[in-house]
């Protein structure tokens, strides 16, 4: 418990200074750009970051928990393809968006199953099944974008609601709620304490095995379910959709303070790494900056999160 | 608390490192329009300054192709003294590059030119480009199911497509095997052109048989692990079509290699395809290629710039019109084309692209 009383200021102090550099990233674009601190763009912004929050939230509790998932884009392309191809079968639209989900489940499943029961290295079952599911993507729809769904489907990626896209309410919802799983419930403990300390959480009589399979089929699901926005947004599946999403979702779960072997980190830490990201390539593109430099920006955003982490490890011992 | 300063002390560098990369990332826009005052203010003093402003965006940034695609773009900008954004994400990504027409709707271009990776999920944001009245031209990939005005192309998918396949039908004799290799199994042009390449051989060669499509993704390692797969999947290929730039350079690098290394007959496979001669020069010279099909990319993105700079002031597209450094190009109901080059070993080394 002492633990617990050391950790939570800390994080705190932590958090703090994540709004701070995400304060400093909105004013200084602020100036930057005329366009930058308006509705609209606003607005933009938060369209266009649902797919990486949406993952960013199992992939926090992942993390915590001390494992890695890198099949999530993976499985966002093969899901986004599956409900594609069951809705050019014929199939209602919400039902095929029900095949969707249910075969990000079953993708998680394949990894739980893998991880928690035969506790096969997470990194390894992972990038596994990234290379297998892509190529089971374009093995199923030969590599050619499926569209043309009915209006009512757009509803979820491109209506707005009060002013506000659909979308990143649903995923504010999902926030909230996961961030009182994690803080308020013994599934949240066990999370944290998976990745603080594995075998005194086997020894106290909790199943390690059906809490990290409980994590990899939420990681399928949420998954499943940005692949689901990115088509209604996009109003297209194709074979080539959420390559290389995990290292986004990473990104902002590392910049929001994640400890990368588990044990700290929080949902809200993340959400702001997921703003400060999302917020930092909005401005740059404003700008009219290329690409290249935004990547070197981003990688020493991320090496400044990490090396952050390091002195501060030292001081907490 | 020393800590959180210090923090947050590293935080304001990294961002000042940003505010350094926008700074060289306008110069290398403005590099053009800066010089654009000197050539064009003697002409015609009282022209409205630099106050259009274009987005061009392509599939990608890296590939040779694209860079050279740049350097016209930003050519243009300088000779028609307008303002040319030229970015696009890193890898062919479709989601990545609607985010980004997104946010330059937001800074309210004046004019969009997109090389769309996936011609359907462009449709919305061309829909609400267009409510915004930013003018939307796609080139050298089309997306001709939206509400985009021009597509501006070397020439039809159709025609590029049956003169790769026509070239390869002679340098092989009208039959045997051929391998396609593509850049993006989902991008309207390359189906277009495969598409009309085996039409091409259906109708003229019935001997010659299509075996595989492969596609790289418009990664080049990748494309080069394709071409490696395909002379060892099928030992007796007589041909490969390459309909990316990257695609051909890559099949001739492994063809010379497997005819050095004696896993190969010399002249078994004959290579021909769509890529910048600057990149393939040496295979030409060195035979392994004997035709090359190509355009300039630079004046492609040239006459993107071109139309939208006339779409924005209300100007006509009208069928051969003279376009500077780039001469008459062919209006074809929404099409624009510019016409193609067919590159060999004697022409090879008059191409400055």
């Amino acid at each position: 418990m002492s633990e617990r009383t050391i950790r939570l200021p800390f994080r705190q102090n932590k958090l703090l200074v994540q709004l701070f550099l995400l304060l400093f990233i909105l004013v200084l674009f602020s100036f930057l750009s005329p366009y930058f601190f308006t509705v609209t763009n606003f607005m933009n912004v938060f369209n266009q970051m649902v797919e990486v929050g949406l993952i960013a939230i199992p992939m926090t509790m992942i993390v915590i928990s001390g494992a890695m998932d890198l099949s999530v884009g993976s499985i966002l392309g093969f899901s986004a393809v599956c409900m594609g191809i069951a809705f050019e079968h014929g199939l209602n639209i919400w039902a095929s968006v029900v095949v969707a989900l249910v075969a990000g489940l079953l993708c998680g499943a394949v990894n739980g199953y893998l991880i928690a029961r035969h506790r096969m290295q997470a990194i390894v079952v992972t990038i596994g099944m990234l290379v297998m599911l892509r190529g089971l993507v374009y093995v199923f729809n030969e590599g050619r974008p499926i569209s043309g769904y009915p209006d009512s489907f757009y509803f979820l990626g491109q209506e707005y609601v009060a002013g506000v896209p659909f979308n990143a309410i649903f995923l504010a919802l999902l926030f909230l709620l996961a961030n009182f799983v994690m803080k308020r419930t013994r599934f949240g403990t066990y999370v944290y304490g998976i990745g603080n300390n594995e075998e005194a959480v086997h020894y106290s009589g909790i199943s390690v095995v059906r809490t990290r399979m409980i994590l990899f089929l939420l990681s399928g699901l949420f998954s499943a379910t940005a692949g689901v926005f990115l088509v209604s947004r996009l109003a297209s599946a194709e074979a080539t959709s959420g390559t290389n999403i995990e290292l986004d979702v990473l990104t902002a779960t590392l910049i929001g303070g994640t400890h990368i072997f588990g044990g700290r980190g929080s949902l809200s830490g993340t959400f702001v790494g997921l703003l400060i990201i999302v917020f930092l390539r909005n401005g740059l593109n404003l700008l009219g900056v290329s690409v290249l430099y935004q990547a070197v920006i981003l990688g020493a955003l991320l090496l400044i999160a990490v090396g952050n982490k390091s002195f501060k490890g030292r001081s907490f011992q | 608390m020393k800590k959180v300063i210090l923090t947050v002390l590293t935080g304001v560098m990294a961002l000042s490192l940003a505010a350094c990369g926008n700074n060289n990332g306008n110069n290398g826009n403005g590099g053009g329009s800066q010089a654009a005052p000197a050539a064009s203010g003697s002409a015609s003093a009282g022209s409205s300054s630099a106050s259009r402003t274009y987005f061009i965006n392509p599939k990608s940034i890296g590939p040779a192709y694209w860079a050279a695609a740049q350097k016209g773009a930003e050519q243009a900008a300088g000779d028609l003294n307008v303002k040319v954004v030229y970015n696009a994400p890193t890898e062919a990504d479709s989601a990545k590059q609607i985010n980004m027409i997104q946010d330059m709707l937001t800074r309210k271009v004046d004019g969009i030119g997109v090389s769309p990776n996936d011609a359907k999920a462009v449709g919305p944001i061309f829909k609400k480009a267009l409510g915004q009245d930013v003018k939307i031209v796609t080139w050298d990939s089309d997306a001709p199911e939206t509400d985009r005005q021009y597509y501006v192309a070397p020439d039809t998918d159709k025609t590029v497509g049956e003169l790769l396949a026509k070239t390869i039908g002679d340098e092989i004799g009208g039959k045997g095997k051929v391998a396609f290799m593509v850049a993006g199994l989902g991008s309207e042009n390359q189906i277009a052109k495969s598409d009309a390449a085996k039409a091409y051989f259906a109708a003229n060669y019935p001997d010659i048989e299509v075996v595989t499509t492969v596609s790289s993704d418009d990664d080049q390692q990748k494309a080069y692990a394709n071409a490696q797969n395909l002379i060892k999947t099928y030992p007796d290929l007589n041909g490969i079509i390459g309909f990316a730039g990257g695609e051909p350079p890559a099949a001739a690098e492994v063809v010379e290699q497997a005819v050095k290394a004696g896993t190969l007959k010399a002249g078994q496979v004959a290579i021909t395809g769509i890529a910048v001669p600057s990149v393939v020069k040496n295979y030409i010279k060195n035979g392994t290629i004997k035709t090359d099909i190509i355009w300039d990319p630079g004046k492609l993105a040239y006459t993107t710039v071109y139309v939208l700079d006339q779409l924005a002031q209300g100007k006509e597209i009208t069928d051969g019109m003279d376009i500077p450094t780039v001469g008459k190009v062919i209006v074809d109901g929404k099409n624009v084309f510019i016409g193609t080059l067919q590159v060999t070993k004697d022409n090879v080394d008059s191409f400055g692209f």
